[in-house]
């Protein structure tokens, strides 16, 4: 935003007056874009103690008065049927937390009803400042806001306000750090349901009903949203894919630029292996969630969210779930991390916990990679594409079944209600989903970004160390031969010796002798100790898999790109012998590894979001045991069942 | 256009000269015709009689607008015996069957919907 908004931002001198203000109002009232616009772009998110409740706070200037504006969640009603309603209340209720003024949101759109929450507001005894948002909205319904009658029949400071705009932010700002702090004034005489006249509905009301006519209609409207489910795949697989290239090409540049002014030994490989690396793992996924991030953010303001919720709540009610889980698993597809933090919205507890612990079966875009290069070594394309589709309604089929397992378990009884208003369709605000979308990637980077960058690191001390001085000399020997011989593929004979030595170290690694001691765990499944390995180092970050299996078959660097899967990985894996000369790798084990992918909880990052969101290790410990289990399970269960039947050949 | 219903609603009803949630319905009778409101037909208009029960669901219904008296117009029903839409206070509200069950309503009048 512009420097004025940096300038809001500051230590309180001793001349300034500070005022702590809550926006209260119901969920899409419109608080949160109000925030945007009173306090320019500088948000902090703000955690409510003992709770994962999350909302954001900023601070703002109007003459001496700074105003801390704080968005509580939103609220219904004063007698709390959420966790998030429950603590907006305890925040304004609790004498230590309480605001100075409270600022309600008043929706125009339906008047009666927020008058009915603003009279059980005024019972906390706190001062309020009206802001009257969506009489725009009012008008096209056919019910015009007198806003003059409005402020005399309440008797409290009001201002006609655009949150999608920004009109009347100014006076809003003012009246806040004017208003007089005392007990709130005594209602006016006036009835302020009278502030509202009727007449004809306008256009634009009947615009939203005959939209509604074919968007939910009984056969159009599950079509219509099949199509929009179809668009968010394409923008996530298919226009993310540049931007994800020109991060690999920006992490290749880096690392060569490391490797001209570094020499070989640890320290260059902790940079380009370890830093440069993990850094490039948690960007890799910055447009896919961007992109995400963006269209749904953007489905949402138009309204037809509400309708999604609407159409699918029966179907996902039949799994355990309900209508509002359908943004978190949709979401998943991408990534589990924004797709676990979507499931705030889930209003009944059960319902959030049973849609956290089923996200991550949803296959991210993290597995794609392994799959292609599993299905383009071992399968013709006439299966793969398939296989593909298999593996996807997998991770589905399995998630319907653990849902419906969890609440007739550990998640029995609960009812979560519906009772949401479709709002009306709404032209969405550019500004406002690009810094929803920045907000969102920020806080990606901030939370997943970390975990992965720190598991990246710790997967590579364990890959790069011990360093035996011997095996380094030898290899060194072959080169010095080579060069000595200065044959005409000199360059190819010495790089083939540096991936064979990148393959001796990795193989007495930690790593590798950690994968020796699990494979006897994995032979049931047909793993040999290499896909062991790559198995291992996949546990804290999937998307490790392919670069420990590249550099275990001596390949050197082995490129994870989705869409051109390195072929010499295919023929090594297609290739590989054990040390009986039999096959190491065949259909059947990399159907087995596929399938040990798309239910395995195999990302950190992802454990640490259920963690944060749940507030307890006990989700993230129960989602990783039974996923890695159902993985295993059936894995084995392909492994031995496919022998049986003759396919292991 | 094959898909497009041939019904045409034109209602009229001012949905804001209602009585507020501390008022009894005026003309609430309890009278024959009154029934659940989860047998809604698209294009009815009913008024409220009374919400059942007194849990986290009837709180619910009482913050979203359902006061007796009031009427509302259904607008859509989801498929497969999913969430019924209907226009209360002028503004959209979806209901689980469930919780349309809770309230007892009335026929209010006729909604303009010819057949």
């Amino acid at each position: 935003m512009s420097d004025g908004a940096a300038d809001t931002i500051g230590e309180v001198t001793g001349s300034t007056r500070a005022r702590k203000v809550a926006l209260f109002g119901r969920a899409n009232s419109g608080k949160t874009s109000l925030l945007m616009h009173l306090t320019g772009s500088l948000q902090r998110p703000v955690n409510f103690p003992g709770t994962s409740v999350e909302s954001v706070e900023s601070t703002c200037r109007s003459g001496d008065c700074q105003l801390q504006v704080v968005d509580l969640p939103g609220v219904a009603s004063l007698t709390p049927q959420s966790r998030d309603e429950q603590v907006a209340i305890d925040s304004v209720r609790d004498p230590k937390t309480r605001p100075d003024l409270l600022c309600f949101v008043l929706d125009a759109g339906k008047l009666v009803v927020e008058l009915r929450l603003l009279q059980q507001l005024r019972g906390l005894g706190l001062p309020i400042v009206v802001a009257l948002t969506k009489v725009d909205v009012a008008e096209a319904e056919g019910f015009p806001i007198d806003s003059e009658h409005l402020r005399r029949a309440l008797g409290l400071p009001l201002v006609v306000v655009d949150g999608a705009r920004g009109a009347g932010v100014d006076e809003l700002r003012c009246l806040l750090a004017e208003t007089p702090l005392e007990q709130a004034s005594p209602e006016g005489a006036d009835d302020p349901r009278g502030a509202a006249t009727t007449q004809a509905r306008s256009l634009q009301r009947s615009l939203t009903d005959r939209l509604d006519r074919w968007l939910l209609h009984p056969l159009f409207g599950p079509v219509f949203l099949t199509a929009v489910v179809l668009v968010m795949f394409q923008l996530v697989f298919t226009v993310a894919e540049p931007f994800m290239e020109w991060i690999e090409i920006g992490q290749g540049w880096l690392s060569g630029g490391i490797e001209s002014v570094t020499s070989p030994g640890a320290l260059r490989s902790f940079l380009v292996d370890g830093v440069v690396n993990g850094v490039g793992s948690s960007l890799i996924f910055v447009p896919q969630i961007a992109l995400l991030i963006a269209f749904v953010t953007c489905v949402e303001a138009t309204g037809y969210m509400a309708r999604a919720v609407f159409l699918l709540d029966r179907l996902l009610r039949r799994f355990g779930l309900s209508g509002k889980s359908f943004i978190p698993l949709a979401s998943s597809f991408a990534c589990a991390i924004p797709g676990i933090a979507a499931s705030r919205i889930l209003g009944d507890e059960r319902d959030r916990l049973a849609t956290i612990a089923v996200a991550p079966l949803m296959s991210c875009s993290a597995r794609l990679p392994v799959y292609v290069v599993l299905l383009a070594a071992f399968f013709p394309s006439y299966q793969a594409g398939l296989m593909l589709f298999g593996l996807y309604a997998l991770g589905i089929v399995t998630a319907i079944l653990v849902s419906l397992v969890l609440r007739r378990t550990v998640l029995k009884g609960g009812h979560s209600m519906l009772a949401m208003e479709l709002p009306t369709y709404q032209r969405p605000r550019l500004k406002l989903i690009a810094r929803h979308t920045w907000f969102s990637v920020k806080s990606f980077l901030v939370t997943a970004g970390t975990v992965i960058f720190a598991a990246t690191i710790v997967v590579w001390a364990l890959a790069y160390f011990p360093r035996p001085a011997e095996l380094g000399a030898s290899f060194e020997r072959e080169r010095a031969a080579v060069k000595m011989e200065a044959p005409a593929d000199r360059d190819d004979q010495i790089a083939a010796i540096d991936a064979r030595e990148a393959a001796a170290y990795l193989e007495q690694s930690y790593l590798a002798s950690l994968g020796r001691g699990i494979q006897p765990v994995f032979a049931p499944a047909g793993f040999d100790w290499r896909l062991t390995v790559g198995v291992v180092a996949a546990f804290p970050a999937r998307e490790l898999v392919i670069p420990t299996l590249g550099t275990l078959y001596s390949l050197g660097e082995v490129e994870a790109s989705a869409d051109d899967p390195d072929p010499r990985l295919n023929d090594a894996l297609r290739n590989a012998k054990g040390p009986d000369g039999k096959p190491t790798m065949n259909g059947l084990i990399a159907l087995a590894v596929m399938v040990f992918f798309a239910l395995c909880s195999q990302c950190a990052a992802t454990l640490a979001a259920i963690r944060r969101e749940t507030h307890s290790w006990r989700w993230p410990i129960f989602t990783f045991g039974y996923m890695t289990a159902l993985a295993w399970l059936a894995a084995v269960a392909i492994y031995q069942f496919g022998t049986l039947l003759g396919f292991g050949g | 256009m094959g898909l497009r219903p041939t019904r045409k609603t034109n209602v009229t009803t001012a949905s804001m000269e209602i009585p507020g949630s501390s008022e009894p319905a005026p003309d609430a009778q309890p009278a024959a015709a009154s029934r659940a409101l989860d047998s809604a037909q698209r294009g009815e208009v009913l008024r409220v009689v009374s919400v059942g029960g007194a849990d986290a669901v009837s709180d619910r219904l009482a913050a979203c607008g359902v006061w007796d008296g009031v009427e509302l117009e259904c607008l859509a029903s989801a498929p497969f015996g999913g969430p019924l839409l209907f226009r209360i206070h002028g503004y959209r509200l979806a209901l689980l069957r469930a919780e349309a069950a809770r309230v007892v309503v009335a026929r209010s009048g006729d909604s303009g919907v010819e057949q």
